[in-house]
């Protein structure tokens, strides 16, 4: 018989913490198979952000550096210098990307560093307990938007990669999903392409992923799926922004 | 060996950091120590290396943690202000035990302060200065001769013992001229079986800080504490002390001089 699935080598045998319809694991598993088909598993080095993200050493089968909170652009621009023929990646959520991180994001951007940035967006900071973050949409409760979000007081959700692909420095960015199979495929190729710009250059690629958070959207994962397609993707559209269309 | 030149001692910094090995560079320009990026910019992409102004201090020591952790002999320098802003940093480099160089030029404070020299940042240098009662190795130069021979000690220190360097200097030591000797150092590769070079052939290698388990964190800081009590051990004191001495007088840096003619004095 034919195998014609299996775990990816890139991928750690090890179980996940994550909460039960979480997608940091499905996005794990999409870069460990990108690391596999272009079989660059041996030069990779990722940065792992502050977050429900930060353990991604303990399920990659890869080099590993912790950052600072928001600051794993800077961290993999320092790596990216000195090992310029590896495969650098970061690795974070929203919080540590679009907030406390903007400037390191936006200026690795801006020099084009040839990195990768994985950018995991579920409108709300996981590991502290479910606050606002800057994703977090009009009228959502959070633990610090107990009366749900409101633009007048709280300001606007930030479209990361709409604004990054503003940049020169960038070369490739778009915003895929996870939630359904159709969605995982979709995503599977545009991590890979994201990657295999990396290599090419010039310029940073960026792949924001929306992902569900059912334990502190206080949903079921069923549920938190379909809040994912109701109110998330029209706020946050799926789209390659900037690059080669035809990866999405 | 060759003859002295007159350079500025943010300039001889630059060329001693260089001479000792270092080839990455991430700084943000403040005053008074430009001299030295300014210098290190024409420098370091002639050997190979890299010179990034990046967008904050901030941005400048978490490359510098990237570089470090990636393997490379690296440095930042600022001054008061902004190093305040690297002490995150600096208290990442130290939990992951890092060899890095942060040389600090240091102006008068708290604040803004002002462009003047001033020893305000000592208790900062000394204390550790960021969260989890770390400490870092801290050099303090005299004059423009020893900011040109530092980096190298501190290089060699900071790697033998995995965890940053500082270089406290100031205002004055920075920008006034004495003759320097440019001395070449015996600088070897530094050990690297920690770095992260990808994983090709060999188990995958993680740089962290994080640990979450009560006895792993507790571990890690009697680990990191008996390191420090080691470093003490490599001191690095100029004395004159006449055997009929009744007063002991200790200063570092620029005030070092003006307490030595004093005594002279005497």
């Amino acid at each position: 018989m034919q195998k014609v699935f299996s775990r990816p080598s890139s991928l750690k045998e090890t179980p996940m913490h994550f909460c039960p319809g979480c997608h940091h694991g499905l996005v794990h598993r999409l870069i460990a198979e990108a690391l596999d088909y272009l079989k660059v598993r041996e030069k990779t080095i990722g940065v792992a952000g502050v977050g429900c993200g930060v353990f991604l050493y303990d399920y990659l089968e890869i080099d590993v550096c912790e950052a600072p909170h928001g600051r794993a652009p800077a961290v993999a621009t320092g790596i990216k210098r000195v090992h310029p023929h590896s495969v650098v990646f970061s690795y974070q959520g929203d919080g540590d990307l679009a907030a406390i991180g903007t400037a390191e994001i936006v200026h690795a951007a801006n020099r084009g560093e040839k990195i990768t940035v994985i950018f995991v967006n579920n409108g709300v900071y996981g590991m502290t307990g479910g606050q606002m973050a800057p994703t977090t949409l009009e009228g959502q409760y959070t633990t610090t938007t107990p009366t749900g979000r409101h633009y007048a007081r709280e300001g606007y959700p930030i479209r990361m990669a709409e604004l990054l692909s503003t940049l020169q420095g960038v070369s490739f960015a778009a915003r895929v999903s996870c939630h359904s199979a159709a969605h995982v495929r979709k995503a599977r190729k545009v991590v890979r392409q994201a990657f295999q710009m990396q290599r090419q250059g010039p310029g940073l690629t960026f792949v924001e992923f929306l992902s569900c958070c059912p334990t502190n959207w206080k949903l079921t994962p069923q549920e938190a799926v379909r809040k994912l397609e109701k109110d998330y993707i029209p706020y946050f559209p799926l789209a390659v922004f900037k690059g080669p269309r035809d990866s999405a | 060996m060759a003859d002295k030149v007159l350079l500025n001692g943010n300039t001889a910094l630059a060329y001693g950091a260089v001479a000792a090995g270092c080839r990455y560079y991430f700084g943000y320009p403040i005053t008074p120590q430009n001299e030295i990026s300014e210098t290190l910019v024409r420098l370091l992409p002639e050997l190979g290396g890299t010179f990034i102004q990046a967008e904050s201090e901030l941005a400048a020591i978490n490359m510098l943690l990237g570089a470090a952790a990636a393997g490379a002999r690296a440095m930042t320098s600022s001054s008061s202000p902004g190093i305040s802003l690297m002490q995150e940093g600096i208290s990442y480099l130290a939990g992951a035990e890092l060899p890095a160089l942060i040389v600090n030029m240091s102006r008068v404070g708290p604040g803004l302060g002002g462009i003047a020299a001033s020893q305000g940042d000592y208790k900062q240098a000394v204390w550790g200065g960021g969260h989890g009662d770390y400490y870092t190795i801290v050099l303090a130069p005299f004059s423009v001769q020893e900011l040109y021979d530092l980096p190298f000690t501190a290089f060699q220190m900071a790697e033998k013992y995995r965890t940053p360097a500082l270089i406290l200097g100031d205002a004055i030591l920075g920008q006034m001229k004495e003759p320097v000797q440019l001395k070449q150092f015996n600088w070897e590769k530094q050990k690297t079986d920690f770095s992260l070079t990808g994983a090709a052939g060999r188990s995958p290698r993680l740089v962290k800080s994080l640990y979450l388990e009560d006895k792993e964190m507790e571990k890690h800081n009697r680990h990191l504490e008996s390191k420090y009590n080691k470093m003490k051990e490599d001191t690095l004191i100029d004395m004159d002390l006449p055997d009929d001495a009744e007063l002991l007088v200790v200063a570092f840096g620029s005030c070092a001089r003006l307490v030595r003619t004093a005594l002279d004095w005497a």
